[in-house]
């Protein structure tokens, strides 16, 4: 089953804020390769999606870059920056928050046992 | 894992730019990614042509230029939002500084002109230039962009043309001729033929062009429209039956000296201090009517006068008083002096005598309404040139009387 780009949407920087955070650096095929494995599949990140969010995120100052050469093509390798670190966690606390508030509103019984 | 080529590498570089993504950094991202993607999945017997087009196709919904578009979205939102925020902030100083300002203004406070000033220029430079922008990036047509830039235009123009009028600067009049202009004959159709073809925007643009023209009309009977009223020829005319008069006694009190035998000092005083007090005010009439005229005459014909200068009050203000704090200059504090030294004199040098002329030739301030007007800004603060040129000639001729009375 995969989840519906609408949800991915909304959650798109912080999954990226995250990894980042854990990997220290990473280049655009490897996210989408992580996000893939870690999900077992069920979250595909489309790279329609996934670049406009990773440049708007470094024209927010969240990302710093560096490039290397693999051969005649360019690589951009993305890190977080200061304000990045501090943001990704600030975001994946405000999602954790999100989740038990979407669980209760939504009713959902959940297997915590 | 599949090696790709030179060639290949370059095939989908220039499939990329094809495409229509023109931002380098764009290129190079999908560039490696599509890369990796074939590497890492295609066989050696699979096409390679074949496999790049599947595997672009699952990118995004129907072209590669939707990425661009979608970063460059993603990229201006942030940009919307500072500019936004700034057409706020400075809408709102403007506004502030306006109401504050035109509050000053009509008490005569000092500073009225530097919040007038600094409203007038952020609503112009700031605020509505901001303002096209955030609106030119809305999606309408290219027809609604027009209208948006010069309905904009025209009203920093507007503004400009204010802040002439309210500064006293020459070339007000004009501006505002041009910027009523523009409206009725540019916008006002452009704004008018614009909206009315659309269904959805007709039954507005009827009631907005209405209101537009009507707004337009308004400004044009304020401010060109004031053509010479009554007031004004009786300046003139009266100023010409004062100026006869003048010339009358001047000539009368110089031959009275000739007749005298033995004259007194006082006499032979009172003559020079008043002769030289009118030449003065000659002077300060010329001046002013060279400077609005833009002549360059030594003498002044008073049949000439009447011209459409004669109802400005704008250009003899602005030259008799200051921009600042709307203080009279130095010309007439002056004659202000000088008025009272001469009454000072005539007062301690004939002290048995009255002279009724001698309070009109003086300076006092004027009871109007309740409170105090001063003798400057009663005799000439906004006050037509017409009328400015009459008040002198009047001091002029009290002036003779008071010789007259004295000598006599």
């Amino acid at each position: 089953m995969f989840f519906s780009s609408e949800l991915i949407k909304g959650t798109l920087k912080t999954i990226i804020l995250k990894l980042l955070a854990d990997n220290k650096r990473m280049y655009g095929y490897e996210i989408t390769q992580t996000v893939k494995e870690l999900t077992g599949d069920k979250i595909q990140l489309t790279e329609g999606a996934l670049y406009p969010t990773l440049h708007a995120l470094e024209a927010e100052g969240l990302l710093t870059t560096e490039t290397e050469y693999i051969g005649k093509r360019v690589r951009k390798y993305y890190s977080l920056s200061k304000d990045g670190k501090t943001k990704s966690s600030e975001k994946v606390n405000e999602f954790a928050d999100f989740i038990n508030t979407m669980k209760f509103l939504l009713d959902i019984k959940t297997k915590t046992t | 894992m599949y090696n790709l080529s030179e060639q290949q590498i370059e095939y989908i570089l220039n499939d990329i730019r094809r495409n229509g993504v023109e931002m380098e950094d764009l290129q190079l991202n999908l560039l490696d990614h599509i890369c990796c993607i074939i590497e890492q999945n295609l066989k050696d017997g699979d096409d390679f042509e074949d496999f790049y087009r599947k595997t672009v196709k699952q990118f995004c919904k129907h072209e590669l230029w939707e990425i661009e578009e979608e970063t460059i979205i993603l990229l201006t939102i942030k940009n919307y939002y500072v500019m936004k925020k700034s057409m706020i902030i400075s809408g709102t100083i403007s506004v502030v500084a306006l109401l504050f300002g035109s509050f000053f203004k009509v008490m005569h406070w000092p500073g009225a002109s530097v919040l007038l000033l600094l409203g007038i220029v952020t609503l112009s430079f700031v605020f509505l230039p901001l303002m096209f922008l955030l609106k030119v990036k809305e999606p309408t047509n290219s027809q609604s962009k027009v209208v948006i830039g010069v309905g904009t235009l025209l009203g920093i123009l507007l503004c400009i043309s204010t802040l002439f009028k309210i500064m006293h600067w020459p070339g007000s009049s004009p501006l505002w001729l041009i910027c009523i202009g523009c409206s009725f004959f540019l916008f006002i159709p452009l704004y008018f033929f614009t909206g009315i073809r659309k269904p959805e925007t007709k039954a507005n643009t009827i009631v907005t062009t209405i209101i537009l023209i009507g707004a337009t009309g308004l400004l044009f009977t304020l401010t060109s429209l004031r053509g010479m009223t009554a007031l004004d020829y009786a300046n003139f005319y009266a100023n010409q039956d004062i100026v006869a008069t003048r010339d009358y006694l001047a000539e009368e009190n110089k031959n009275l000296l000739i007749d005298s035998t033995n004259t007194k000092k006082e006499i032979i005083e009172i003559k020079k201090k008043s002769n030289d007090l009118c030449i003065k005010i000659e002077a300060i009439k010329l001046n002013l009517i060279n400077n609005i005229e833009g002549t360059n005459f030594s003498k002044i014909d008073y049949t000439t006068l009447l011209t459409p200068n004669t109802n400005n009050y704008d250009r003899p203000t602005h030259i008799l008083f200051n921009d600042e704090d709307n203080q009279a200059n130095s010309t007439l504090t002056d004659l202000k002096r000088e008025l009272n030294e001469y009454t000072a004199f005539v007062k301690s040098a004939y002290k048995k005598q009255s002279f009724g002329m001698i309070n009109t030739a003086g300076t006092k301030d004027v009871n109007g309404d309740g409170h105090i007007i001063p003798w400057e800004e009663f005799n000439f603060y906004h006050v037509p040139l017409g009328g400015v040129i009459r008040n002198l000639t009047q001091i002029q001729l009290d002036i003779r009387v008071v010789e007259a009375t004295c000598i006599h």
